[in-house]
């Protein structure tokens, strides 16, 4: 069940022309700095986009930097929120069920195909602007002298590269991993409602409720249960030495998220009426 | 096969199938006829599993539903509210993914084999690779029925199976459920299309604002009526002869009471009357139907009108609206 | 029967959720122990454990909102809003704090040689040459022992101490005392101080305001581990091919010293010159326990500077006119905490003049500054 999962998100055009456009985003922006070399002011723009100019090994990073806020959650939502409520929308959820297959297997087939999305979209970004940074920006050392190392970590210590691949792809999957919040706040939403559309819109308003919320300090209180309060933990990877108090709370939370909201889905789905 | 005890749906305060005994026997080919909205796809759903009963038992296949819908739902295939399919897929695809996602009967490499044949039953064997999003909707109906009959099912339960088929293609399909039923396949087949039920089935069940108004076999629905139609160019003669027991006479057609139409025949012949037709009088399906069932549910009318129509023409009515959806 | 399924299968779910939520509020009420020590040997134990190795991650919380001054805004950045440290610390001279953003982070390395100071987002390591007599404060001064000792010097006889119960801070417990100011001349109501037992180092540091029931600044650690920390941790090698520059002034004050040479009096406000800056005779700082006060003259053009910046976060231009002698004009920057003085004397100099002080000691001290 999860492999036909894959295969019918694998098939879907949707889901390579949305690859392609969170793939296209760092790619217009490396083309204007490659272009211009205007690269924002030190502390401000997305994180890391300063210092690629000198050094495109970085970009994956400024790439997910990029994506983070706003396209790669909006994607993960519209999966989300097509995973149920999609099938129905097609008629097909009928037909699943009476293959048939159980509603609790298809909810958890669901959520794996939505981590392969995930997966698969980190996966698309990084790689694809690892190959635009090198391209556009070189990776050479961020200084002529010689000997100089290949790029500085966030603490002045330099980084080789092994070590700057090693860091990318946790900070990759743990960019991905924050996503699943949002997917089982959207797969829940999918369940209850026949319009895939009002799922992902739902999830949207979700996460901007949160993202308003982590930006209040007045809900102080509050902030370490927002899904998108430890998103931005990533960028400790690129700390010495790796500042993991942030990264566990947002692995702990993103898990937590995904099993209450699972556990949700599951308690509406199993006994819901199927009248579409 | 299939046997419901009281069942009940409600949603809120709408009760859409009430206290409904169903039963359906192996081998039957079981027609349940009914106006637009009078519960027969809820009732469907119910039975599949799909759709909660709030009280009431179901059994198919001797087990419990909803509680064994898993070990029941191998043996049946379906066909609820039309066709569903990925549209942006080959038909070939689809249906190789709706194998994929259940249980297996067989391989994968039988996966092929199992599609072609299902494609081949329903006369969609040389379809190319188009995605369904450009079926018409007669094709999209026949995958639908493909889908249904993937697994060898020895229990077909079809909503309205030939929506949007030419005549020809209701012909085929109905050849092909007959054919199916003769090899030991049970079909449950619900329809607001009088014909398609008479021409097809082996018992009948009509339901009427969720009830079960009416459950037997076609051949005692369609009992003799103990009166013989007689077509005559002799009519006044024979009205003379006959006296007191024509009931009806419009032009040259009779209406005649007597049990045995070979007798009558006799007797009018030994007399040098012409018979250009005679036939003992059945009651048909429809009479029956629209006998037990109110108004449509999708007709709304006026107080005052449907007071009048109540009045007078009440019958004739719902026969006209019935014949407008049989064509 | 499937409703009574359907109610069955919520439940799960609630009392799933409800175990989830309640978990951290248990391990929140999860109590603390006492050692038993009694406040004043918490201080002496707080003030002695600058020898004590440790590390950890630091939240400051402060609600100073002091608007944004040209050149001043390093040391009052982390005074508003919530930031976070890291602190790797092996004695005096011998330490690391990092300031962490969102998009960068700035180190204070100390060594033996002096300071050196990370600035990733300017992409910088700059050297401090020697150790500046004055200078501003910077991050590394907010972190809980730095602060808890700076303060803990100040506390008087007369000011009350009492122990706070145990309380649990970065996973372990930590002892509590509360000092409580007597000095009506200071905005510090109280400061709480908690520390752990076993090293005495202070992990907690709350700064109420008088008559505030909460603190209007707070450092804490949300990690601690009381271990020596690795060498590459507290003192990393730097990428080859950074940037380096060498500075002898770290900051605008720093600076200040070598440009204006107008000598401050030894006595304000009833306040002694504090000895410690007595070779600097232009920026000095008059001690009187927690109401103590910094005075600064500026530069004619960066006191213009800052009295525009001043008036733009909204603060009057009000004329200062003593009975006796000459006056000026002042402008005055309030917050909970700390009060700061903008003083333009008739003679032509413009002052600074900073403490945790009631406004009319430094109207006192500007007074006197003028005459």
């Amino acid at each position: 069940m999860i492999r036909t999962e894959l295969v019918k998100m694998l098939r879907r055009p949707r889901t390579w022309v949305s690859l392609m456009l969170l793939c296209g985003l760092p790619g217009l922006v490396a083309a204007f700095l490659g272009v211009t070399k205007v690269a924002p002011p030190a502390g401000q723009g997305p994180a890391f986009l300063s210092a690629v100019l000198s050094n495109g090994t970085l970009y994956p990073a400024a790439a997910l930097a990029m994506v983070l806020p706003l396209f790669l959650p909006v994607s993960v939502a519209v999966v989300g929120g097509d995973s149920v409520a999609g099938e129905a929308g097609s008629g097909m959820l009928r037909y699943l069920l009476l293959r048939p297959v159980g509603r609790t297997r298809l909810l958890v087939a669901k959520l794996a195909a939505l981590v392969g999305f995930v997966l698969l979209a980190v996966v698309a970004v990084t790689l694809s602007s690892y190959a635009i940074g090198i391209a556009v920006f070189g990776a050479k050392p961020a200084s002529a002298v010689t000997g100089a190392s290949l790029v500085t970590s966030m603490s002045g210590t330099g980084l080789t590269t092994p070590q700057v691949l090693l860091r990318l792809a946790c900070a990759m999957l743990y960019v991905g991993v924050s996503m699943l919040g949002v997917g089982a706040i959207a797969l829940f939403l999918s369940t209850v409602t026949d319009s895939a559309l009002g799922a992902a819109l739902g999830a949207l308003a979700a996460l901007v409720t949160s993202q308003i919320l982590v930006s209040l300090d007045a809900a102080a209180a509050v902030h370490p249960y927002l899904p998108t309060r430890y998103w931005l933990a990533w960028i400790d990877f690129f700390r010495a030495p790796v500042l993991w108090h942030d990264i566990q709370r947002g692995l702990a939370l993103q898990a937590v998220y995904v099993a209450v909201f699972l556990a949700a889905a599951w308690a509406n789905f199993a006994t819901r009426d199927i009248t579409n | 096969m299939i046997a419901t005890r009281g069942l009940t749906k409600r949603y809120g305060r709408v009760v859409a199938v009430r206290d409904v005994d169903l039963a359906v026997g192996a081998g039957d080919r079981f027609g349940l006829l009914g106006p637009n909205g009078s519960g027969k796809t809820t009732l469907v759903r119910m039975l599949l599993g799909l759709v909660f009963a709030t009280s009431g038992e179901i059994e198919v296949m001797g087990r419990p539903i909803p509680r064994r819908t898993g070990e029941v739902l191998p043996r049946v295939g379906a066909m609820v509210e039309g066709p569903g399919a990925y549209g942006h897929l080959s038909g070939r695809a689809n249906l190789a993914l709706l194998d994929a996602s259940g249980p297996g009967r067989g391989t994968r490499r039988t996966r092929r084999r199992r599609v072609g044949e299902a494609l081949e039953r329903v006369g969609l064997g040389g379809v190319d690779d188009r995605p369904v999003k450009a079926y018409s909707l007669g094709m999209r109906q026949r995958l639908g029925l493909a889908a249904a009959l993937l697994h060898e099912p020895e229990l077909l339960i079809l909503d309205e199976p030939t929506n949007g088929l030419d005549p020809r293609g209701i012909r085929e399909i109905r050849d092909l459920l007959r054919a199916l039923n003769e090899d030991g396949t049970t079909i449950l087949l619900c329809s607001h299309l009088l014909g398609e039920v008479e021409e097809l089935c082996t018992r009948v069940g009509v339901m009427d604002r969720g009830r079960l108004v009416l459950q037997r076999d076609m051949s005692d629905v369609r009992a003799l009526t103990g009166r013989v139609e007689l077509r005559t160019p002799d009519a006044a003669r024979v009205v003379a002869l006959l006296d007191g027991r024509v009931e009806h006479r419009d032009g040259d057609l009779l209406l005649v009471r007597a049990a045995d139409a070979a007798e009558l025949n006799a007797r009018l012949v030994a007399d040098g009357l012409r018979v250009t037709e005679i036939r003992p009088q059945r009651r048909t399906l429809e009479e029956v139907v629209l006998s037990l069932t109110g108004a449509s549910a999708d007709r709304f009318d006026r107080p005052g009108a449907a007071a009048d129509a109540r009045a007078g023409t009440d019958a004739r009515a719902d026969a006209d609206r019935t014949a407008g959806e049989l064509t | 029967m499937v409703r009574r399924d359907a109610r069955r299968r919520w439940a799960v779910v609630v009392a799933f959720v409800a175990a989830l939520c309640a978990t951290p509020v248990a391990l929140a009420a999860y109590p603390a122990s006492s050692s038993g020590r009694d406040p004043a040997e918490q201080i002496q134990r707080a003030l002695g454990s600058g020898t004590r190795a440790h590390e950890g991650l630091i939240e400051v919380t402060g609600s100073l909102g002091l608007p944004n001054l040209p050149g001043l805004d390093d040391a009052t950045g982390a005074l508003h809003g919530t930031s976070r440290m890291r602190s790797w610390y092996d004695g005096t001279h011998r330490w690391r704090v990092a300031e962490l953003s969102m998009t960068g982070e700035r180190d204070y390395l100390a060594n033996a040689d002096g300071l050196d100071v990370w600035d990733y987002e300017r992409n910088q390591l700059t050297r401090i040459a020697g150790r500046p007599v004055v200078r501003l404060p910077n991050a590394a001064d907010l972190t809980p022992p730095s602060l808890a000792r700076r303060l803990l010097k100040l506390v008087r006889a007369r000011d009350k101490v009492t122990a706070l119960k145990p309380r649990r801070i970065a996973g372990g417990s930590a002892d509590g005392l509360r000092i409580t100011t007597s000095d009506q001349d200071t905005t510090i109501g109280a400061v709480d101080v908690w520390s752990d037992p076993s090293t005495g180092v202070p992990l907690e540091v709350d700064v109420v305001s008088r008559g505030a029931a909460r603190p209007a600044l707070t450092t804490r650690f949300l990690e601690f581990t009381a271990k020596r920390p690795a060498t590459s941790d507290v003192a990393p090698r730097p990428a080859r091919g950074l940037m380096r520059g060498t500075v002898d002034a770290p900051d605008l004050l720093s600076r200040l010293v070598t440009f204006t040479n107008l000598r401050l009096p030894d006595r304000l406000a009833g306040r002694e010159a504090m000895p410690g800056t007595a070779s600097v005779a232009s920026i000095r700082g008059y001690t009187g326990g927690f109401a103590s006060l910094a005075v600064a003259p500026l530069p004619p053009r960066y006191g213009q500077r800052l009295v525009g910046a001043a008036q733009e976060a909204g603060a009057d231009a009000v004329p200062l006119r003593p009975t006796a002698g000459r006056g000026g004009e002042y402008l005055m920057l309030t917050t909970p905490l700390l009060n700061a003085m903008l003083f333009h004397a008739d003679v032509g100099t413009t002052f600074l003049l900073v403490g945790a002080v009631r406004p009319e000691v430094l109207k006192t001290a500007a007074a006197e500054l003028a005459s």
